[in-house]
């Protein structure tokens, strides 16, 4: 009898993932190997247990009606952003920038400092396997974020930055944060981060100046690397509204409508060659080699275990 | 055309044109999808159903600002998404429920078997197993295990909905079936 095949290559078997010379080979082994054999059938057992239950429950619990019920009440459908003319989008703003420059330099003596800077910075776990300083801590309790006292996160958090605007963001990874002159401070990041409500909020992240912003989906940064790979998109770009537009714009469109969205990294070449063209800026990508592309955005919820949530329930 | 032949962003234009009904055959095809989603992320059965409610409402609320370039399915799971983080933040929204996720699956998913000859006797027994052990399974292996368990979805199109490297998909379902492989080892060893 042949080696059994790795572990992976059955459950891709038993997944349909498999192409058209693996399938038959795995198919002849396990016509010959009873272990090959049950691992495949006890898997494709439990899906089709699992996936029975669960169809059960959806039937019990759909929505269909009461969706199209309050759609049919309601049935408006909110215009897309409309796109403005190339002199209201470009020249105006550049005018607008150039007198503020002009009235900043020669009127104001003082230190400036960049905005969207936060008064207070607070956070708080997202789910209960979220750790501070390396001790679980429960996801209700709020955490401030000082200069004098840097925490070491790991997991699901949320960001809430108060000032004139307030500005929350979730960060999901590994870091070490502090807040120093009234900014966010990661280091030692691994980390993704997403603007979940207000107009914006500048951070520094392993020693870049980014500017979270409402039309950026996901911001993701490696500590070995410089930045990592993110999509993210400008709500009022002409591009935003064509037919054409991305999808992050799609979703920022949801939640922040009519924010603009630039992203700014001062200090790194790659990064601003691929930033600096304000009329690229439906769509970029900022890449970078992440070394292990595994943990990304998509849990910042509690899970249905049984365990407490964050949030009090 | 027939609606059930048109692809999601024919719908999408003509339900932007007026023809609102035809809403309800995007909601056709991917409530179950949402439906699971949220199923790995929530507790509570009745905010599930919100969810899922609010998400296709919001979606319709939006069509027009939705990029026909991406997933239909990925659009939604952002959708969700946001409106669960929006959720979190709620703190007044969160008490403790009576209609858990867990209990809903044990009971609803077993009503339709009256009579107890053994075989469905442990077939309830090897279900009642299987979703204690993803109760234990973390949030990040979960959803993509369920999205393609329950969905029956390939892996290419869990990573553009999940928005994750095909690869990072790929481990994660095969974790998950490690994780349940030595549950069930460990389970079936002391029984």
């Amino acid at each position: 009898m042949k080696k059994c095949p790795e572990k992976e290559i059955l459950m891709a078997f038993a997944d349909g993932e498999l192409d058209k010379a693996e399938l038959a080979e795995i198919s002849v082994h396990l016509k010959t190997c009873q272990t090959c054999s049950r691992e495949v059938s006890s898997m494709s057992e439990d899906d089709h247990l699992l996936r029975e239950g669960v169809n059960s429950v959806f039937a019990r619990h759909r929505v269909n009606e009461r969706i199209m019920s309050q759609i049919r009440s309601n049935p408006v459908v909110e215009a897309a952003p409309v796109p403005r003319p190339f002199w209201q989008r470009i020249l105006l703003p550049a005018l607008a920038i150039g007198l503020i420059l002009l009235v900043a330099i020669t009127m104001i003596p003082a230190e400036r400092k960049y905005h969207g800077t936060a008064d207070s910075v607070s956070f708080q776990a997202l789910n209960s396997d979220a750790t501070v300083d390396g001790m679980s801590v429960a996801a209700d309790r709020v955490f401030p974020l000082s200069s004098c006292c840097a925490h070491q996160l790991n997991g699901d958090f949320l960001f809430v930055a108060r000032r004139q605007s307030p500005a929350e963001f979730s960060m999901q990874g590994i870091a070490t944060v502090k807040l120093e002159n009234t900014v966010p401070v990661f280091e030692d990041a691994d980390i993704e981060l997403s603007l979940v409500k207000g107009n914006g909020l500048q951070i520094l992240v392993n020693g870049e100046k980014i500017e979270l912003s409402a039309g950026m989906v996901n911001f993701r940064s490696s500590a070995k690397t410089v930045a990592a790979s993110q999509t993210f998109s400008a709500g009022n770009d002409p591009a935003a509204t064509e037919p054409a537009r991305t999808a992050a714009t799609a979703s920022a469109a949801v939640e922040e409508p009519a924010a603009s969205a630039t992203v700014v990294i001062d200090t790194t070449a790659t990064a601003a060659a691929v930033l600096a063209s304000e009329t690229a800026a439906a769509t970029s990508t900022i890449t970078a080699d992440s070394v292990e592309p595994v943990d990304t955005v998509d849990h910042i919820t509690n899970p249905f275990t049984e365990e407490p949530l964050g949030d009090g329930r | 055309m027939n609606k059930h032949e048109m692809s999601d962003i024919e719908l999408v234009k003509k339900v932007l044109a007026g023809e609102i009904e035809l809403f309800s055959e995007l909601v056709e095809r991917y409530e179950k999808l949402v439906f699971s989603y949220l199923l790995s992320r929530l507790n509570d059965i009745q905010e599930v159903e919100d969810i899922v409610q609010d998400t296709f409402v919001k979606a319709f609320r939006h069509l027009a600002s939705y990029d026909c370039e991406r997933k239909f399915a990925g659009w939604l799971v952002t959708i969700s998404r946001n409106l669960l983080i929006d959720s979190r933040r709620k703190a007044g929204r969160n008490i403790a429920s009576t209609d858990l996720v867990t209990d809903v699956l044990l009971s609803d998913s077993l009503k339709e078997t009256n009579a107890h000859p053994p075989e469905i006797i442990i077939r309830r027994e090897r279900f009642r197993q299987i979703v204690n052990m993803i109760q234990e399974l973390s949030e990040d292996l979960r959803t993509p295990f369920l999205l393609r368990v329950v969905n029956e979805l390939p892996y290419q199109e869990i990573a553009e909905i999940l928005n994750l490297p095909l690869q990072t998909v790929k481990n994660r379902i095969f974790k998950a079936r490690g994780v349940l492989r030595e549950k069930r080892e460990t389970y079936e060893e002391m029984s």
